[in-house]
């Protein structure tokens, strides 16, 4: 129906037989001077009166609805509560329903910008003279705003609820600071990981949790978090029962209605560090495994006999690999009690005075534990470079070959034997 | 204080000696004089000086016993110096002390074994 201006409420409202405009209860003008939106109904619920205000709230013409409409009969007003408030009018009590919903997509209506209004409605009854009730009038009052308010408000405060609830039970731990270093705020976690109670912690500054920062440091700190507004950085945290906890603390300089904070969480990381240490440990460890293979297999000792090893010596042979021979070669003759030794320089592709003189010495000091050197593998072009470099290795063994070598020594073995046994 | 001294045994023209603690300068030539006095009164014809339990040597210990071996074959006596260590070994080499003038074995075993039959070329050749 469009919202045409509506005509003057007509005067002939006869039903039935009776003429329910001129038994209003109240004159017309009294309807209309009253300053909320007013309806009246019959005691069979019959719409008989209402004010220009209904019309307002509701966008609906009155005329439209004046002696047409029946609050107990509608089946689009109808409602279980709507009938017990009227009940109770009709009881001669006042009854207020509480905010409900107002949809204007109603049938009857219109042109408002609201899809939906909160209305709260009063129904009150209307006595004659002999204290019968003649009527039951309801106040209308518009409780959007109220309302909206009212679930703006839950909604926050829910919300709130949530963030604290969330906060308490985080996994990190998260600490208010005040400016002055005190706690005002601690989690479920802070109290876990630090082992105080929430009241021994608000009774705490943050510089008697860390025993790195001194009290008198506060300051300092305070204004370069207040400059950077955001830090993160480790530390180390005391439990109550002195334990310290390596933790990485993010720091963040709040003001918050006229007061300064800093919100502060602290990780533990005691697990990160110890998988970094034992990442740390296994490389060194997997590096030492690898420096000892190399070590071997630079310098290999293999047993021929009982008394006989040899050591084949493959590549270019500088200071340290010299050092390294003469190590493994006496060590492994003190062990093994190897009495003889022989040193394959076959694989060695330079042999000049300081690999020489290294061969010397080792020969010698072998020599001194009780045990002889035999040199082998040495090729022409070798031999002929120790005597042009006026090499002297007169103190030591030689032979061409590694076979050569070994039959030397298991010859000088049988002999030997054959000697001791005289 | 009285420098340790070392014991030294005797088996028939044999002298065994076995250096168990570290030398100090003090007890080494305390030891020097003990054994040139008893090779003296025994007419010992070889010395065998185990050194398995010294670890380390500095030079004027090293050098006492290079001294050891020529005074000790001056007065006709062959030194045998039986078990030194890889890094006692490594020492002297280093501090070019090679110990012309001593025998060497591996162990004290082998050490007596070679005093009664120096085989040719063992040990060293000129002593």
């Amino acid at each position: 129906m469009p919202p045409t201006p509506s005509p003057a409420p007509a005067p002939q409202l006869q039903i039935n037989g009776v003429d329910h405009q001129s038994n209003l209860p109240m004159r017309q003008e009294a309807i209309e001077a009253f300053p909320f939106p007013l309806t009246i109904y019959t005691c069979d619920g019959l719409f008989v009166g209402a004010n220009d205000l209904i019309e307002q709230l509701f966008q609906v013409p009155k005329s439209a609805v004046i002696g047409t409409f029946n609050l107990l009969t509608d089946p689009l007003a109808q409602d279980e509560r709507t009938n017990a408030l009227f009940q109770a009018a009709l009881a001669g009590k006042r009854a207020q329903s509480p905010p409900i919903i107002y949809d204007f997509s109603y049938p009857r209506t219109r042109t408002s910008e609201r899809a939906s209004c909160w209305i709260e409605t009063t129904y009150f009854p209307f006595s004659d003279a002999a204290g019968r009730v003649t009527h039951v009038g309801s106040i209308i009052q518009d409780v959007t705003e109220r309302v909206m308010a009212e679930q703006a408000q839950q909604q926050r405060e829910s919300e709130l609820r949530l963030t604290r609830f969330a906060l308490d039970r985080a996994s990190d731990s998260f600490l208010w600071i005040d400016s002055s270093s005190k706690i005002v705020y601690a989690n479920d976690k802070a109290c876990e990981q630090l082992g105080y109670t929430h009241a021994e912690l608000l009774e705490m500054r943050i510089t008697d949790l860390d025993p790195i920062v001194p009290a008198h440091s506060w300051g300092a700190i305070w204004d370069s978090l207040k400059r950077e507004r955001n830090q993160r950085f480790e530390t180390v945290h005391r439990r109550k029962d002195g334990a310290d906890i390596p933790v990485e603390v993010t720091s963040t300089y709040l003001e918050f209605e006229g007061h300064e904070f800093a919100c502060t969480f602290s990780r533990d990381i005691s697990d990160r560090q110890r998988a970094e240490e034992e990442r740390v440990a296994l490389q060194e460890q997997v590096i030492a495994a690898q420096g000892a293979a190399l070590r071997e297999l630079s310098t290999p000792l293999i047993p021929i006999t009982d008394a006989v090893v040899a050591m084949p010596l493959i590549g270019s042979i500088d200071s340290s690999r010299a050092q390294l021979v003469l190590e493994t070669l006496l060590t492994g003759v003190a062990e093994r009690q190897a009495s003889i030794t022989i040193i394959d320089i076959t694989g060695v592709p330079v042999v000049d005075t300081q690999v020489a003189n290294a061969l010397i010495r080792a020969a010698q000091a072998v020599k001194l534990l009780g045990a002889r050197v035999i040199l082998t593998g040495i090729r022409p072009e070798v031999a002929q470079t120790l005597v042009n470099l006026g090499v002297d290795l007169s103190g030591i063994l030689t032979r061409g070959t590694l076979q050569g070598g070994i039959a030397e020594a298991l010859g000088q073995q049988s002999e030997r034997s054959a000697h001791g046994r005289r | 204080m009285e420098a340790l001294r070392i014991p030294i045994l005797r088996i028939n023209d044999t002298l065994i000696t076995s250096i168990q603690a570290e030398l100090h300068d003090a007890s080494a030539v305390q030891f020097k004089d003990d054994l040139l006095e008893r090779i003296h009164t025994t007419r010992a014809q070889g010395v065998v000086i185990d050194l398995t339990a010294v670890e380390v040597v500095d030079s004027f210990i090293g050098r006492l016993i290079s001294d050891i071996g020529a005074m000790c074959g001056l007065m006709g006596a062959r030194v045998v110096l039986t078990g030194l260590q890889p890094a006692v070994a490594i020492t002297l080499v280093e501090l070019g002390l090679e110990l012309p003038r001593v025998y060497t074995a591996l162990n004290l075993e082998k050490g007596l074994a070679l005093l009664k039959a120096p085989p040719e070329g063992a040990g060293d050749e000129q002593p």
